[in-house]
């Protein structure tokens, strides 16, 4: 669905944030797209809604090169930023305008979806923060697109909105779709996302789904630090510790701890790569 | 054919813009009346016991339609500042061409029939309010107050000057519409400052290439480029070159519709590839 060969990236006079970066997703999965502050993960979404443009490289995705944002292509692709845009216009009327441009628009859906969330039918601008976030993510899910794209979804949502939004999510994707969230909130996303793509100084150090990771891992509590066996990575917490162990052949523990994971990808970089990356 | 140019997605696409920018729409053409109407009004006025300020009507017609139309040209894509705006704007699956389409539709098209509408309504009304109040001095002949106490509204496409007031709008308006796409802040200072510069610079380097080009003192004249020039030997003058009938009448539309088919070509391209 998404492919990256070999793609380089710049800003105007900034170093490269993207070296030699090749990256293939598949349809029929949520990808939680992880890392930190500044590590280019807008900019990857960017690059596959065709927002910014490759300095060199390819990339194609539903076979065609985003960059040259033919309207086949983007009645396939819906993206929610981060920052969301508030226009001067009521909700219902804003969808039905949208519905024109996304063929695939299913407006009862959407009206169902603000009903689920508990979305008022107003003008945008009476709405609060994350009420237009919510408006947002009914627009994307609604839109139907084979490619759907959220950064930070879950940024000003209440807690009952999470819930429910990872509820709608689970019954969106299908094997036609692919869906990408950009998250620094994964304990949101936990039981969710079936992908983990981590992405740290322009390089992915990690692009697994959850079963590989919890074959190649597992994620343990202890009670005291002293018990801690041999480990890739360890946190003390109030209750003893947490840790990252690698697992024996033929191991497996269903568990994944997406944080936990980040922190020791991010702690243990080559090493990840290197299990990760060496049979995929 | 998803991927043609489509006038129906045009169409949707003119009418999800109008619709979302009514209000900012709305106050600029308010904002457009009550200005040539306040300004117009005021002239009148003070005019109402001397010759009908004929000179005025004119200038302002011309500032209202240049420096208006800039200001709005040049606000056009401000949105490209408001990141999830210029994100929506690019994602939203329509052709390069249908988003060029709808800058060029309202900022030359909707502005120009709009302040044309608006001044015609205004020049017509002040008109007849002068007409029918002048009150000259009682030492006026009855002819000359025929001839200068008489207001007439403005040919706005017959006479010379208005017709270069008008194509003058389409050009800078051109200029104005790419400077917005060029300059995400400031746009309308910058693009002013670009085109005064670059103006300035054409004009001199315009001069010392024909100096170098004829040995001769020379001096060049012209409205908007040069027609002929002076030969000169000191004091004395040796002659007068002009350029052919032909080639006057040529260049009169050539370099005037070559700067704005530059400027638009520019500015499709320039969205085509405009990252957010």
């Amino acid at each position: 669905m998404i492919h990256f060969q070999s793609v380089e990236f710049k800003y105007p006079a900034k170093r490269h944030l993207f070296s030699a970066l090749s990256l293939s997703l598949k349809p029929g999965g949520i990808y939680g797209l992880l890392g930190r502050n500044g590590a280019g993960k807008s900019t990857l979404l960017k690059l596959c809604c065709g927002l910014v443009f490759p300095t060199t490289g390819t990339i194609s995705v539903l076979g065609e090169n985003p960059g040259k944002r033919s309207p086949n292509l983007l009645q396939d692709i819906f993206f929610v930023p981060e920052e969301i845009d508030t226009p001067d216009a009521n909700i219902i009327n804003f969808g039905k305008t949208l519905s024109i441009f996304y063929p695939k628009f299913d407006l009862i859906k959407y009206k169902q979806l603000l009903s689920q969330f508990d979305v008022p039918n107003s003008n945008f601008n009476q709405l609060s923060f994350g009420q237009k976030k919510k408006t947002w993510i009914a627009l994307g899910i609604a839109a139907n697109t084979r490619l759907l794209i959220f950064d930070e979804p879950t940024n000003g949502l209440d807690i009952p909105s999470k819930q429910q939004f990872r509820k709608i999510l689970a019954d969106y994707v299908d094997d036609e779709r692919c869906l990408i969230i950009s998250t620094h909130q994964v304990k949101d996303l936990e039981n969710l996302i079936d992908n983990i793509i981590i992405l740290n100084e322009g390089n992915i150090l990690v692009n697994a789904s959850i079963d590989r990771i919890a074959e190649e891992l597992s994620f343990k509590r202890f009670n005291d630090k002293a018990d801690l066996p041999v480990h890739i990575y360890s946190e003390s917490n109030l209750f003893g510790a947490v840790a990252v162990i690698k697992n024996r052949p033929g191991e497996y523990n269903g568990h994944v701890d997406i944080e936990l994971f980040f922190n020791a990808t991010i702690a243990n970089k080559l090493l990840m790569k290197d299990i990760f990356n060496s049979k995929s | 054919m998803n991927n043609a140019f489509s006038f129906l997605r045009f169409w949707f696409l003119l009418k999800k813009y109008l619709s979302e920018n009514r209000k900012s729409i709305g106050l600029y053409t308010i904002g457009l009346f009550l200005f040539l109407f306040v300004l117009f009004g005021l002239i009148v006025l003070s005019s109402l016991h001397s010759n009908f300020p004929a000179d005025l009507q004119t200038g302002l017609f011309a500032i209202g339609l240049l420096f208006g139309g800039s200001i709005f040209s040049s606000s056009f894509y401000a949105f490209f500042t408001n990141k999830p705006k210029a994100i929506r704007f690019i994602n939203l699956p329509a052709t390069t061409g249908e988003k060029f389409l709808l800058g060029f539709i309202i900022t030359q098209v909707l502005f120009f029939v709009v302040f044309i509408v608006f001044f015609s309504t205004i020049d017509q009304l002040m008109c007849g309010l002068y007409n029918n109040n002048v009150a000259p001095p009682a030492w006026v002949l009855p002819y000359d107050r025929q001839i200068n106490f008489h207001a007439t509204p403005l040919d706005l496409f017959g006479e010379r000057n208005n017709q270069i007031y008008i194509m003058l709008f389409f050009i800078l308006n051109a200029f104005m519409h790419l400077g917005s796409l060029s300059f995400e802040k400031n746009a309308f200072i910058l693009t002013s400052l670009f085109i005064i510069l670059a103006f300035t610079i054409i004009a001199f380097y315009n001069n010392r290439l024909m100096i170098g080009l004829i040995p001769e003192t020379i001096v060049p004249r012209g409205k908007f480029f040069n027609d002929s020039f002076r030969i000169e030997d000191g004091k004395t003058i040796k002659g007068v070159v002009s350029l052919p009938e032909k080639w006057e009448q040529l260049l009169s539309i050539l370099i005037p519709a070559s700067i704005f088919i530059c400027c638009w070509s520019a500015t499709y391209f320039k969205l085509k590839e405009k990252q957010v």
